[in-house]
């Protein structure tokens, strides 16, 4: 008694409600460690998934357990072979192996609980305290190129292009619309040949069944002439009303039918020869596949992050730059296909660099924000306007001295900004008045340039949700 | 000609014409076949009922959800499941732990899974194993039958999701996970250790009975109000010398908590019931782990025999599965005990016992030496649970076997001491020491109600009972006395007290 079931095709994922309850559940935890990695990795590697480690113990559900090693410890261990009666054997200190806890239980206890994140987790709990709204575009207008694009099929075309499958479609079509006439007549001539040959068989059926009556009646109307009167008259009578009608069938079926059917025969070749001239693929049905050009957003961009690493800038007003440079990435990385970063720091000059160093490098020296915005102008110049959005995002705890700021507004303003799709500053840092920010204010009420200020990570978010809100 | 591909070897046939089971792809008609060749054998092995065999083929994510869901195809969202769920996902991808070959349920039929990418020999030995080992444990064994209800599970399932999922769009999933994790911390302490509980209830009747507590609830609260209008101080329980309340400590603290907690709410001591019922339901399995898996890797290992001296099964099908076999029951010297060496030595020795007994025999196992095999399995899978089993059937030859030596150190003592070897004097030890690690309260701290002051303070106390000088683990005891808390939500005492009993000092408050 038993039933055997094929349960592959059941639902499968099952799983994927309580995946979600553990990373609700843990939602707090996840926050920090996510916080963690960010600050420590790659703004590029913010689109992939990330592996999470989490201590046993946090996540941990208590029951209770008795202390290990406490109380008189009794032990049956399988596979002695050296140990007799009475004999001491050396407690490890930690208890393992031969004696004291349970060795599993220790490893299993201690190993931490990897597992992995999807994009879409990782971004979520990021943004969770953010909570990523729909950002819409204010200032920067689309440029536009002419692409290409598929816009179905055409009678006209080069090789290269042909379409199989819509040309063997188009020919099938035409085939059946060509031939579907002489097909049907076809058909109806083959059937009436049929009709005609089978006819002519009964009748020549028919016809032998009715010598064999006659032969048969012709017997027994002369044994009934031996017999009783009354019997031999009604059979003979029945026989001659048959044979007559018997014998003008089939001279009505030996005589025309034979024409007809050999001119059916002789239609049915013709209709024959006529579908074997349809061709089977004709220069009227080849197909293109067709091309138009049509008018699309660039969707290249480059972003710029133009940062002050002058020893007043702490890893903690870097961090807060990195979150914000993160945030404008991912945004940047769903408007376009593809989003190149160029990092410059400076202090009393710039330079342009790496990742790594930019965030996690240490300069010393002056602040000079002209040079930076100077390497930026210089920079620009790769990507031209023409191909390329450029993005320029510059953090700086504001520190600028002399004219240095003013020059820099000045530069930022009449030089650079027409090469910019788009430019912000970013001030960190507790002082929300300062130098750099006084100077690029006057710009930016003249719509040069965006300004935010972020004191501390929590206020990175808010700070670049104000910038992209739509201007109502 | 040139070269022509070899003919496909003729299909080997037997006498009774139904071919013999060989090669590792395998089709649903191998399945099926081999269940029967199986079924044939093992009613010549054993004689009791079976429940009805359901086997599932599935792939293996459905092996990790059914895994992470405790084995159940339906079961109550939480995110302890989805814990399991990654652990074990992540151990199957990295490759660090091959996936079960099956899992099997103690359900009414009872439903085995296997995964679709076992070869055919092991297919065969997964449905020998599962299909009847377990299953005649299952459909045969007191505590099985007393303690969960094979018949009702799978309806108790369907219902329990649907009440927390309904619990969950009522009251929040926060207020609902955190009863949840409260009952799973006193998962263990979930079950009547000396009286068997009431039958699993069908649906049905557990609805009427939870419209029944509701009604009772809203009547209580009238009657409260009214006494506290009419009756004279005096006649208060307020002032009366308190009775002790329980009478006697209570080892089900879930059920305490059900029935008399101050502060849930009626659907708060129903998800508190749900957790209770399946901690009783898988009660059984834990505390039969030696019987249940020897008796299936006895029952695998003899079926497979017996196929292949029927010639129902190719050789390589045979050595295939006598590999795997070899691997489920190893031991290594010196580490943890395997329940499947040890129940299988056991079960093999007993076939022993019966057919080829020494005068030894006589004189240390007379219940079983020369007794008529098939009897005595019945006996052994239907009376009995780990400890009771190994008492009764642990010969003196298997403690050879295994070379099972027992040592132990008082708690502060630098080294361990062996007090028994595998001799015949010290088997009584060994064996009685080791029924006792599968005792509960080794396994489970000893913990129970000692008293609920109802009447005025509303506080609870529990016993810890320290056997055999063993403390608790403190840490994690407070983590769960916060739970309990926020089940109970008045103060809760821990005492513990040393082997007599006797109420002892106080260990933990919350």
């Amino acid at each position: 008694m038993s039933t055997l079931i094929d349960a592959r095709q059941r639902g499968r994922d099952k799983s994927a409600d309580n995946r979600a309850r553990f990373l609700r559940r843990f939602r707090g935890l996840l926050r920090s460690k996510v916080a963690d990695l960010a600050r420590h990795r790659s703004i590029r590697d913010a689109n992939q998934g990330a592996e999470l480690e989490l201590s046993p113990h946090d996540i941990s559900e208590p029951r209770f357990r008795h202390r290990a090693g406490s109380g008189a410890q009794s032990k049956i261990l399988p596979g002695n072979d050296r140990f007799t009666r009475g004999e001491h054997i050396a407690r490890r200190p930690q208890g393992a192996a031969e004696g004291g806890s349970d060795p599993a239980d220790g490893s299993a206890g201690d190993d931490p609980f990897r597992f992995v994140l999807t994009r879409d987790e990782y971004l979520g709990i990021l943004f969770d305290d953010l909570e990523l709204p729909r950002l819409l575009r204010t200032q920067q207008a689309d440029i536009t190129e002419t692409r290409i694009r598929r816009a179905g099929y055409s009678r006209q075309g080069v090789p290269g292009t042909l379409a199989v499958p819509r040309t063997m479609k188009t020919s099938l079509a035409r085939r059946t619309a060509l031939s579907g006439a002489l097909r049907e007549q076809l058909r109806l001539a083959r059937a009436e040949l049929a009709a005609r040959e089978a006819e002519a068989e009964a009748e020549a059926a028919v016809k032998a069944e009715a010598e064999a009556a006659t032969e048969a009646t012709a017997r027994s109307a002369s044994e009934a002439t031996t017999k009783s009167a009354s019997e031999a008259t009604l059979n003979p009578a029945s026989a001659d009303a048959l044979a007559p009608e018997s014998e003008r069938t089939t001279t009505l079926a030996t005589d025309q039918p034979t024409n007809v059917a050999q001119r059916l025969r002789s239609r049915i070749a013709e209709l024959e020869r006529q579908l074997q001239h349809v061709p089977f693929l004709d220069e009227l049905d080849l197909r293109y596949r067709a091309a138009v050009p049509f008018e699309s957003p660039r969707t290249a961009a480059v972003m710029i992050c133009l940062m002050d690493v002058s020893s007043s800038m702490d890893e903690d007003l870097k961090d807060i730059a990195k979150r914000f440079f993160l945030l404008l990435y991912l945004f940047l990385e769903r408007k376009y296909d593809r989003v190149e970063l160029v990092f410059i720091r400076h202090t009393e000059d710039a330079e342009e660099c790496q990742e790594q160093e930019f965030f996690h490098g240490s300069k010393s020296g002056g602040t000079r924000v002209l040079a930076g915005l100077q390497k930026v102008a210089e920079v620009a110049l790769r990507y031209p306007a023409s191909h390329w959005n450029v993005y320029l995002a510059q953090a700086s705890d504001g520190d600028a001295f002399g004219d240095d700021g003013t020059r820099s507004a000045q530069f930022l303003a009449s030089t650079l900004r027409e090469r910019l799709r788009f430019a912000v500053f970013l001030g960190v840092g507790n002082d929300e008045n300062s130098t750099l920010a006084r100077s690029y204010r006057a710009i930016a009420d003249a719509g040069y340039l965006s300004m935010a200020h972020a004191a501390n990570r929590d206020l990175v978010y808010p700070a670049f949700r104000a910038l992209f809100l739509p201007t109502a | 000609m040139g070269v022509g591909r070899a003919p496909p070897p003729p299909a080997r046939r037997l006498k009774s014409g139904a071919p013999m089971l060989h090669g590792s792809e395998w089709s649903f008609a191998d399945l099926r076949h081999a269940y029967d060749l199986c079924a044939g054998h093992f009613s010549q092995l054993i004689d009791v009922p079976l429940y009805e065999n359901q086997l599932e083929v599935i792939a293996a994510e459905q092996m990790l959800d059914a895994i992470a869901a405790v084995g159940l195809p339906v079961h109550y969202g939480h995110w302890s499941f989805g814990k399991s769920f990654l652990n074990s996902q992540r151990n199957y991808l990295a490759g660090h732990s091959p996936l079960a070959y099956e899992i099997v349920l103690n359900t009414r039929p009872a439903i085995a899974y296997l995964m679709e990418t076992n070869t055919l020999a092991m297919q065969t030995l997964v449905i020998a194993h599962a299909c009847f080992g377990h299953n005649a444990v299952f459909a045969n064994n007191y505590l099985f039958k007393e303690r969960s209800n094979a018949d009702a599970i799978l309806d108790y399932c369907v219902f329990a999701r649907d009440y927390v999922r309904r619990c969950e769009e009522r009251y929040g999933c926060d207020r609902v996970e955190e009863v949840l994790d409260a009952a799973h911390a006193l998962q263990d302490h979930g079950v009547d250790r000396y009286r068997s509980p009431s039958r699993l209830d069908s649906k049905r009747e557990r609805e009427a009975q939870a419209e029944r507590m509701r009604a009772a609830m809203a009547q209580n609260a009238q009657h409260a109000f009214a006494s506290l209008r009419t009756t004279a101080p005096t006649e208060s329980p307020l002032f009366a010398k308190p009775e002790r309340f329980p009478a006697e400590p209570q080892d089900n603290i879930l059920y305490f908590i059900e029935k008399h907690s101050p502060s849930l709410e009626p659907w708060q001591r129903e998800l508190v019931r749900i957790v209770r019922k399946f901690a009783e339901y898988f009660h059984p399995q834990r505390f039969t782990k030696v019987l249940n898996e020897g008796f299936a890797s006895f029952t695998h290992y003899t079926l497979l025999h017996a196929l292949h001296e029927a010639g129902d099964i190719s050789d390589a099908i045979f050595l295939e599965t006598m590999e795997s076999h070899t691997a489920v029951i190893r031991q290594t010297p010196y580490s943890e005990l395997n329940p499947y060496a040890l129940g299988f030595a056991v079960f093999r020795d007993l076939r022993r016992l019966c057919e080829h007994p020494e005068a030894e025999d006589f004189q240390y196992m007379p219940a079983v030496a020369g007794r008529e095999l098939r009897s005595v399995l019945r006996e052994a899978i239907t009376d009995y649970r780990d400890d009771s089993f190994l008492l009764q059937f642990l010969s003196p030859r298997v403690v050879r076997d295994l070379k099972l030596f027992a040592c132990s150190a008082p708690g502060e003592a630098s080294h361990w001491t062996v007090d028994a070897v595998q001799d015949l004097e010290g088997f009584e030890t060994v064996r009685s020491r080791l029924a006792r690690h599968y005792q509960y309260e080794h396994v489970v701290p000893e913990i129970e109600v000692l008293d609920y002051a109802r009447s005025n303070t509303r506080a609870l106390t529990l016993r810890y009972r320290a056997l055999g000088g063993r403390s608790l683990d403190t840490e994690a005891a407070t983590r769960v006395m916060r739970h309990v808390k926020r089940l109970w939500n008045f103060p809760i005492r821990m005492l513990e007290s040393d082997d007599s009993g006797a109420a002892g000092k106080l260990l933990l408050t919350v």
